[in-house]
């Protein structure tokens, strides 16, 4: 047999143990683990974790699964409850409410895609609003849900669902889960990084306890602050504020005061907008703002004006430049969550880009030398996911008609990434979505947002006129009908997450 | 109302019958009746003979409502499983392209990865073809004889097949026609003449043919270049040349009567100084030469196709930018990628579905024509990666074989086959046509052996892992032998 060892990474040093550096212990002692790999990970209690990317997006399921995580007892151990979406409130103007679902409109009446049939439906000014085609978006607004009925052949109440969930909670249940898989904890906070002075390759930390640790692959879960790729690496940092200028943030956590529904919230502020993320023992509420815009002071007092229950905790301020590093992956180390990149958390993509960064690590798995094919191949996957959540991102921002703040006219007025601009104006020209297969925001999200904030096709796709007036109306009648009375049917929300074993147990987690 | 704002209401296509008819027919299909659909046939002589080989699951005949049986009886059609490539890698060389499914992963490892891990346990991972060979469904079911539908059951190894649909490209058009009602406006064997363009928009305001008459629209579709070359500016700039890895100046077809000899399935043979494709059909065969005349002369070319007639010119390449202002070129008009593969009427396929999708609204439709461009960018980028890989991965010693080896390859390509070399990842982007078993498989029977396997295969207990490869190659055999020899199953299709 050939042999292969000297070539093979052995040793895994993964720096931080937030959500992502967990995350990313778990996946790859599940996935590696076989091969006899060693990992270790380095944190230190002095240093606290971000700890506020609560919610998450349908990915997350496949990435429970693929780790054959039990999805009861993850909701159950991290207070989680169900997502069906983003209610976001006052984007397109003050007083709109509208949800991005996880899941689609409607069905096609023929050629055309089924948004046109609804333009031309709403252009006779005879339509019910666009959501209520959209089966989550019907069961968020009555606090309902049951499990997807992977069964079913009707794409009409086919959908998807994710978490909100603690999670710091989330991120000690994979420290569990990584453990018992093999995976070293090694309290400490690192002092010195010693590099090979030939390729640079990173050779090993050292802590302040002076013990050493080596390895082949280093992965940077430290935060902003990018300990590795940054501060030792120098990799250097794509500033995004251009476009995307909310820099800093307060989080705080307030009591449930009633209903909680299966959706986190994103209300439009002043100065930036304010989150609103349900658990199932406490509300997680925050307010991302652009300090240009308005001040520390009155951001903080208009998150906490706007707090449905009791603060359970002083709010806690956060900094941000939104932005990636020039490459996630430099040498032999791999920046995954913060330390690669941040984007604000408006459709919450925090956890999906460590997701996909540890995916397609495991993908682009190296050998000790990290070949430029894998690194390359790597950093162009992620370029283009980080690209295009950006642009999705700003079309929140963009598509407004807000006029009563400077932050929304600037954001209005600004000039537009082209791979954006050309978004906006085919949809607004013509309807049209845009469509790729690599992409986390599908055609539903684009058209939730270009919808729901009022950006609405001049024209529909001429094939739409094949279609009476009269058959057009009574199947769209029936399509609403149809979703209505299956939500009718659907349980509510809690008891459902009750009725699911996944009841939140304050019981403490094995911290061996 | 600005005329920009006005509605669209007509389109006239020109174009000659094999290509113009299948445009026709979708639009035909998918139009409402307020947009008026003229189709001009701007032939200047019989088409050359040619056949097609398509996937009988095919979204554009869908769109039409047509199926392989269709093109079975009525357009001199018989069915396959693919394409037969001979002599790509030197004398005797053989591969089977075909649509391959998706091969069973076992413990989240791909086949060719543990396969690749048991070459190297041999210290011969050359040896990886080889040993993938009981693997591939479609190439063992063609040597065997055998023919079927692809099984509906996903866990028959019969849902692997791809079938395909061998046909004759002018009884298709034919066919096509028939499928467009009788009150869409036809004119036959003229010749566009002239361009009323206005000259502030530099949109087409009507096309003037020999015969006097004057179409108008407000969109026209150029289907085989004629239009196009009415046109006051030169567009050759937009062309994407590919004509260093098709390196090929001449076509030549021919057809045979009578018995399609003893091939079943569409053969792409790579010779000196070319490359044959023929394609057997119900009766008889039709074959079609791709060659470089300073390697080959045109007697030598008439030979091997059987037929007399001229050599047309052949420079590969399609365009960028196909939809300019008012005037959308498909087909010929924008692109020429050859007979292998039926690669042209591929990407018509594909062009007109775009189109189809992007019919204007209003006759400002700079839109529609900026997204149609974006997205036909990229289905020609998929068609011309996948029929550039054989030529690139060729290993013939003669020309012009060796140049079209050397050529400098798209970029998509090139990290394609990079990351496959290196670790057997195959890498995806949008609009993929063509499946990825199918890619691997190339990859892999025209030499490429990736340097690594995944680390996961390197953990595996491969006598584990022995029978349970052999259990899904019984599975294979057993599956290959009760499908039907090739010429029952055509019977019973002939019945249906």
């Amino acid at each position: 047999m050939r042999e292969l060892p000297d070539r093979a990474i052995r040793d895994v040093v993964i720096i931080g143990g937030g959500t992502a550096g967990w995350m990313a212990a778990a996946a790859l002692a599940h996935r590696l683990g076989p091969t006899g790999i060693s990992i270790q990970l380095v944190e230190s209690a002095e240093i606290g974790t971000v700890g506020v990317g609560e919610a998450t997006l349908p990915q997350i399921r496949y990435f429970n699964r693929s780790l054959g995580i039990d999805e009861a007892e993850m909701m159950r151990r991290t207070a989680a409850t169900i997502k069906l979406g983003i209610e976001f409130c006052d984007w397109g103007k003050q007083g709109d409410c509208y949800i991005h679902p996880f899941g689609a409109y409607g069905e096609s009446l023929g050629s055309a895609d089924f948004h046109h049939y609804w333009v031309k439906q709403y252009q006779t000014g005879n339509a019910a609003p666009f959501g209520s085609y959209c089966y989550p978006i019907v069961a968020a607004w009555h606090d309902r849900f049951a499990l997807p009925d992977e069964e079913s052949e009707s794409g009409l109440t086919a959908f998807s669902y994710a978490f909100q969930f603690d999670a710091s909670l989330y991120g000690a249940f994979l420290a569990d889960f990584a453990r018992k898989r093999g995976v070293r904890r090694i309290e400490g906070k690192v002092v010195s990084v010693q590099s090979n002075g030939e390729n640079g390759f990173i050779e090993s930390v050292t802590l302040e306890s002076g013990q050493r640790i080596s390895g082949d692959l280093f992965i940077d879960c430290s935060g902003f602050r990018g300990l590795l790729i940054e501060q030792q690496l120098e990799t250097g940092y794509e500033d995004w504020s251009e476009w995307l200028p909310c820099n800093r943030a307060f989080a705080v956590p307030c009591a449930i005061d009633g209903p909680i529904g299966p959706y986190t919230r994103a209300t439009a502020r002043e100065g930036g907008w304010q989150w609103r993320i349900p658990l199932q023992h406490r509300i997680g509420n925050g307010y991302v703002y652009c300090d240009r815009y308005i001040g520390d002071q009155d951001a903080v007092d208009q998150l906490m004006n706007n707090l449905e229950g009791a603060a359970l905790a002083d709010p806690k301020q956060l900094f941000f430049k939104t932005g990636k590093r020039r490459l996630l992956w430099n040498k032999n180390c791999v920046a995954i969550g913060l330390s690669g990149g941040f984007l604000e958390p408006l459709e919450s993509t925090s956890i999906d880009l460590i997701q996909s960064g540890i995916t397609n690590l495991l993908t682009l798995w190296p050998e000790k030398c990290c070949a430029a094919s894998d690194v390359d191949e790597y950093n162009r996957l992620m370029d283009s996911e980080f690209a295009r959540i950006r642009d999705f991102l700003m079309l929140h921002y963009v598509a407004t008609q807000r006029d009563d703040a400077p932050l929304w006219r600037d954001m209005r007025n600004m000039e537009w990434p082209d791979s954006l601009a050309c978004k906006i104006e085919a949809f607004r020209r013509r309807g049209i979505v845009p469509a790729y297969e690599s992409g986390l925001f599908q055609p539903p999200s684009w058209l939730s947002v270009f919808i729901g904030q009022n950006i609405l096709p001049e024209c529909y796709d001429p094939r739409v006129d094949r279609l009476s007036d009269e058959r057009r109306a009574a199947a769209l009648e029936q399509m609403r009908r149809s979703i209505a009375e299956r939500v009718d049917q659907t349980t509510d929300h809690l008891d459902f997450i009750q009725g699911y074993g996944a009841s939140f147990d304050e019981l403490p987690m094995d911290a061996s | 109302m600005s005329s920009e704002n006005a509605p669209m209401s007509s389109i006239a296509v020109f174009g000659r019958p094999c290509e113009i008819w299948p445009v026709a027919a979708l639009l035909a299909r998918q139009l409402p009746s307020r947009i008026a659909l003229s189709v001009i046939d701007d032939s200047d002589g019989p088409p050359e003979p040619a056949a097609l080989t398509l996937p009988c699951k095919n979204p554009f005949h869908d769109a039409i409502g047509l199926d392989a049986q269709d093109l079975v009886e009525m357009c001199n059609g018989t069915l396959g499983l693919g394409v037969d490539l001979r002599y790509w890698q030197g004398d005797g060389s053989r591969f089977f392209s075909a649509a391959s499914g998706s091969l069973p992963a076992i413990d989240g490892a791909a086949l060719h990865h543990i396969m690749l891990r048991a070459a190297h346990m041999y210290e011969e991972p050359e040896r990886l073809d080889y040993l993938l060979r009981p693997f591939r469904f479609a190439a063992r079911a063609v040597e065997a004889g055998k023919l079927s539908d692809a099984a509906d059951d996903p866990g028959s190894p019969v849902s692997l097949l791809g079938p395909t649909v061998q046909c004759d490209r002018e009884a298709y058009g034919a066919l096509l026609r028939e499928r467009v009602p009788a009150d869409v406006v036809q004119i036959d064997a003229v010749t566009a003449a002239a361009l009323d363009m206005d000259p502030e928009s530099e949109m087409i305001r009507a096309v003037m043919l020999d015969d006097g008459q004057e179409i108008a629209a407000d969109l026209f579709i150029d289907v085989s270049g004629r239009l196009s070359n009415l046109l006051p500016s030169d567009h050759a700039a937009d062309r994407q040349p590919l004509s260093d890895i098709l390196a090929f100046d001449r076509c030549l077809s021919g057809c045979r009567i009578g018995s399609a000899g003893k091939n079943d399935h569409t053969l792409a043979q790579a010779i000196g100084g070319g490359l044959l494709v023929t394609t057997p059909l119900r009766q008889g065969a039709v074959s079609e030469l791709l060659f470089r005349s300073e390697d080959m002369d045109d007697e030598r070319a008439h030979m091997l196709v059987g037929a007399g007639g001229t050599p047309m010119p052949f420079t590969a390449h399609f365009c960028k930018t196909p939809w300019i202002g008012n005037l959308a070129r498909l087909g010929g008009a924008s692109a020429q990628l050859g007979p292998y593969l039926s690669a042209d009427m591929r990407l018509l396929h594909e062009q007109a579905l775009l189109l189809a999708r992007h019919i204007p609204a209003m006759q400002d439709m700079a839109v529609e024509a900026l997204e149609f461009n974006r997205k036909q960018r990229q289905a020609a980028r998929q068609l011309r990666d996948f029929i550039a890989l054989p030529f690139v991965l060729n290993r013939r010693g003669d020309a012009p074989w060796q140049t079209m080896r050397a050529a400098v390859q798209p970029e998509s390509l090139t990290i394609r086959l990079r990351q496959f070399r290196s670790r057997g990842r195959f890498v995806t982007f949008d609009h993929e046509l063509f499946d990825r078993q199918t890619w691997i498989d190339m990859m892999i029977g025209f030499g490429v052996v990736p340097e690594r396997y995944d680390p996961i295969a390197d953990a595996m207990d491969m006598r584990r892992i022995a029978p349970i490869l052999k259990r899904i190659a019984d599975d294979f055999t057993r599956a290959i032998e009760a499908m039907p020899d090739r010429r029952e199953y055509l019977e019973r299709y002939a019945e249906r």
